[in-house]
């Protein structure tokens, strides 16, 4: 038997092996990806174009998510049913999704119908059909679901806080588009959307899982050989300008048990020098479950389920976000905790202990990255988004391991700087209200 | 190039320990991932009366340390090694469970030992007061200020007779919350929680020479517990419709319908399963097509089966078109699924629920992390490891028959449980009459 006070050490941790995919570039440009993976008979494809949220201007705001959900709704002769008992007759899944950088395609199979589901893939992208009846089906079905967003109490200021935070910049409107937008998006423009976003030359082709050893670049050509068009490369958005802090602001939700709470700012952009200890910062603030937020909310404290920081990595320099639910009752007095932590942090470094946690869960938990097929695939697609080579793991296991303490420090000064930074509660105003207007200006919004 | 039809085989190895501690070894070297899991056979449904969500409450102590592991430990540990870790409870069972780096598994087996050990001496009453007010905020965050949020309990308050094992949600009721003391603590960790009523489960990256020894060394030493008398549930035979409607601060309503259906253990298990699929598994199953494409009375409509020890559920859930009433969508619901109960499906749609099915599977089976809490949940609750192998091919045996019999067994209205959720704002909107915190 053993002593149990003593605690094992852990050896040498398990070398990051990068991914050494197959890559080829069709004659119309498309680029392909692969990796084979026959541990079991399934496969995750995706297909990326720069088809994002980002490139909508104020008045076309939700285009990009509109298309997307439109793709499967009938496509290359087959009308929406039929299209969808196709998918379902394989039992694929199908789903795209739109983020600000990009939007993908994503497909997951058994492989005993891979060349049928690059069918459906081929179908959905090259030539989706915008019946006008579809697109009203699904513009009514956009349109509910921004009206319901209200009824969620972390999805009813999301809007709000982009607008916040971001003001007329694309980040300040959400990738799904207000109700005026989307109802304004004729059907004209979305196939325009579509010709001019979704081009072989700008876009890449993911797959890995139980793909055959020979020919899965013929598969790929067959289908999209023949894909035409022509798409500009796009340019990130340019770089934000920091909002000026307005106090708080209130967002009036009668009833509510709970509070949520979300300070946020402008972070950086993916790449941006800076990341690495920007990263670091975050895990030590409130990325990881012992983080200083959560230690103090929930662990010390009992008022939250959990406190938490976001850092969001874009094309362009994406939000931080710092967030809890917290009881009702302790609204005020969770704020003023949160607002502490954050001048903690630019005001001294972080302890070593700190820093040996945060660099460790950040860097070793790398080799765990790539265990599934969706989770190559994933990684695959974030290189293609970001240009990132084969051997960006690596490099930024070594970036994050030399970071010190008073760069992490500089960061929090650089991006946590409280005249710069939002404040949004989402609660119970005639609860809340009078002692969050004991912490400064307090400004309400009836909830939409 | 494996073909869906063959057989998956991932071979594991099963031992005793003499203090009764089962474990479960299933290597696979592929990754540099090693997931340790262990299940306790005790949930929400084994909780004393008068005291919901201990089972919960209780899961949540065990990560505030143990005699060799400090309060804010366990979390730390884990994380700075680069894994991942949690618990969970549900009716049958709570588990606990790390993924780590290969390098990293005897300390995740050391934490996992140590709490299965020596908990008792490091439990305080400051550690379980901090975690009620976690928990209880767990409650107002997920069930309370969620939209729909206290729709699944108040089905569940509707389908079980007063005293049902079932009757009640995991996360358990405020006044109960409040209610727990530390003696509870002590002895429901002395009930449950000896070596005897968990399972351990190793699956990934390691020496399979010499994990016995190892599992032997951190566990062995733990003192056998005498086995706890399990709580009896009789076998489902409830054939009356419930009915109920709940208020919620909502824009559309939302049907909720349940049917009592095969247990986990139960050979039509499978059979449910693909049926759910059938049902709403994606855009061109049964209800969507219906609901959403065809007559647009429904924004979103699924179904899912629950794996229950001694009994089991079927939940279909459809949230209305603006301006549809909840009336009209349960009429719309119910005519596709009286529909479905006559004719039996089209073997192309059956075919394809049952490829979906199986598609899913697999990518709970891709992961150490996903294998081994599938191993667990076999093995716990089936009694039987090997059917992380033997699911695929079970799921492969549904055919449209088989579904067409369950479907008009099981789809029919003295058979289930109706909720309607209505949009509205006045008195203490979706508060369950047992919770004083729900009222305001």
């Amino acid at each position: 038997m053993i002593d149990h006070s003593s605690r094992p050490t852990t050896g040498a941790a398990p070398a990051l092996v990068a991914l050494r995919p197959a890559r080829e570039c069709l004659p119309n440009g498309l680029d392909v990806v692969w990796l084979r993976r026959s541990r079991l008979p399934e496969a995750s494809l995706r297909l990326v174009l720069p088809a994002g949220a980002d490139v909508a201007g104020p008045e076309t705001a939700g285009i990009a998510s509109l298309v997307a959900k439109l793709l499967p709704e009938g496509a290359a002769g087959r009308g929406a049913r039929e299209m969808a008992e196709w998918i379902e007759g394989l039992g694929i899944n199908l789903r795209v999704s739109v983020s600000y950088d990009a939007a993908v395609i994503h497909v997951h199979t058994l492989s005993d119908v891979l060349a049928e589901a690059l069918d459906v893939l081929a179908a959905v992208a090259r030539e989706p059909e915008f019946v006008p009846e579809e697109v009203e089906r699904c513009r009514l079905q956009r349109l509910d679901a921004i009206r319901r967003m209200r009824d969620e109490p972390t999805e009813v200021s999301k809007d709000l806080l982009a607008e916040l935070v971001y003001d007329d910049h694309p980040y300040g409107r959400l990738p799904r588009g207000r109700a005026g937008t989307v109802e304004s998006l004729a059907v004209e423009d979305l196939m325009a959307f579509h010709r001019s976003r979704y081009a072989p030359a700008v876009a890449t082709m993911v797959a890995c899982g139980d793909l055959p050893a020979e020919g899965f670049k013929g598969m790929v050509a067959d289908r999209f050989g023949s894909w035409g068009g022509e798409a500009p490369a796009t340019t990130p958005p340019p770089a934000p300008e920091a909002p000026a802090a307005a106090g708080v602001v209130l967002v009036d939700r009668p009833g509510s048990r709970q509070s949520v709470i979300q300070i946020a700012g402008i972070g950086l952009a993916r790449g941006d020098a800076g990341e690495p200890a920007a990263r670091v910062m975050n895990a030590i603030l409130g990325g990881l479950f012992n983080s200083r937020l959560n230690l103090n909310l929930r662990e010390d404290k009992g008022w939250t389920y959990g406190a938490r920081s976001v850092l969001t990595l874009r094309r362009s320099a994406g939000p931080l976000t710092i967030r809890a639910a917290v009881e009702t009752g302790v609204t005020a007095d969770a704020v003023s905790e949160m607002w502490s932590e954050i001048r903690h942090m630019g005001a001294r470094a972080p302890e070593r202990d700190e820093m040996r946690m945060a660099a460790g869960a950040l860097t070793r938990s790398l080799p765990l990255k790539f265990e599934t097929t969706g989770q190559v695939a994933g990684s695959l697609v974030e290189q293609a988004v970001y240009g990132l080579d084969d051997d960006y793991w690596p490099r930024f296991a070594e970036a994050i391991e030399t970071v010190s303490a008073p760069e992490v420090q500089a960061e929090a000064v650089r991006r946590l700087d409280p005249s710069q930074l939002v404040t949004l509660v989402v609660g119970d105003a005639e609860a809340v209200g009078p002692s969050l207007e004991a912490l400064g200006p307090v400004q309400v919004r009836i909830a939409p | 190039m494996t073909t869906p039809g063959s057989h998956i085989d991932f071979e594991f190895e099963a031992l005793a320990l003499d203090n009764g501690l089962r474990v479960v070894m299933q290597p696979d070297r592929s990754s540099p991932a090693v997931a340790v899991h262990v299940m306790y056979h005790v949930g929400s449904k084994d909780e004393p009366s008068g005291r919901t969500g201990f089972a919960h409450l209780f899961e949540h102590l065990l990560f505030q340390g143990s005699a060799n592991v400090g309060e804010t430990e366990h979390f730390r540990l884990v994380q700075e090694s680069g894994g991942t870790l949690n618990g969970s409870t549900w009716f049958d069972r709570t588990n606990y469970f790390e993924t780590v780096p290969s390098n990293a598994l005897d300390l995740a087996l050391w934490l996992e030992a140590d709490r299965m050990g020596w908990f008792l001496p490091t439990i305080t009453q400051k550690k379980l007061d901090n975690q009620r007010d976690v928990v209880k905020n767990e409650r107002r965050q997920s069930y309370e200020n969620r939209p729909y949020g206290l729709a699944t309990e108040t089905v569940l308050r509707h389908a079980f007779p007063t005293g049902h094992p079932y009757r009640h949600p995991t996360i358990g009721y405020m006044e109960d919350l409040d209610r727990a003391t530390l003696d509870d603590v002590k002895t429901f960790f002395r009930q449950w929680y000896g070596p005897g009523n968990a399972l351990l489960v190793v699956s990934g990256d390691f020496d399979p020479a010499t994990l016995p020894d190892k599992v032997r060394r951190y566990f062995g030493d733990i003192p056998a517990a005498p086995s706890a008398a399990r709580v009896r549930v009789e076998p489902s035979s409830i054939r009356a419709e419930a009915r109920a409607s709940l208020v919620d601060d909502v824009t559309v309503p939302r049907v909720y319908m349940m049917f009592h259906a095969p247990s986990f253990q139960d050979d039509d298990f499978e059979t449910s399963g693909v049926l759910g699929s059938l049902l709403a598994g994606g855009r061109g199953s049964r209800l969507y097509r219906d609901l959403v494409y065809e007559r647009q009375i429904a924004a979103d409509v699924q179904a899912y089966v629950w794996p229950l020890e001694k009994l089991g559920m079927l939940w279909v859930v459809a949230t209305a078109r603006q301006g549809v009433g909840a009336v009209e969508l349960e009429g719309g619901v119910w005519e596709t699924l009286t529909k479905l109960a006559a004719e039996g499906p089209r073997e192309e749609e059956a075919s394809g629920a049952c490829r979906r099915v199986r598609r899913r599977l697999l990518l709970r089976l891709e992961s150490v992390t996903g294998r081994a809490d599938l191993l667990a949940h076999a093995a716990v609750l089936r009694g039987d490891p090997g059917y992380v192998n033997t699911a695929f091919d079970r799921y492969a045996s549904v055919g449209g028959d088989d579904i067409g019999r369950l479907a008009a067994d099981l789809l029919t209205s003295d058979n289930r449980t109706v909720l309607h959720v209505v949009p509205g704002t006045d008195g203490a909107s979706g508060a369950p009459e047992s919770s004083r915190e729900g009222s305001r």
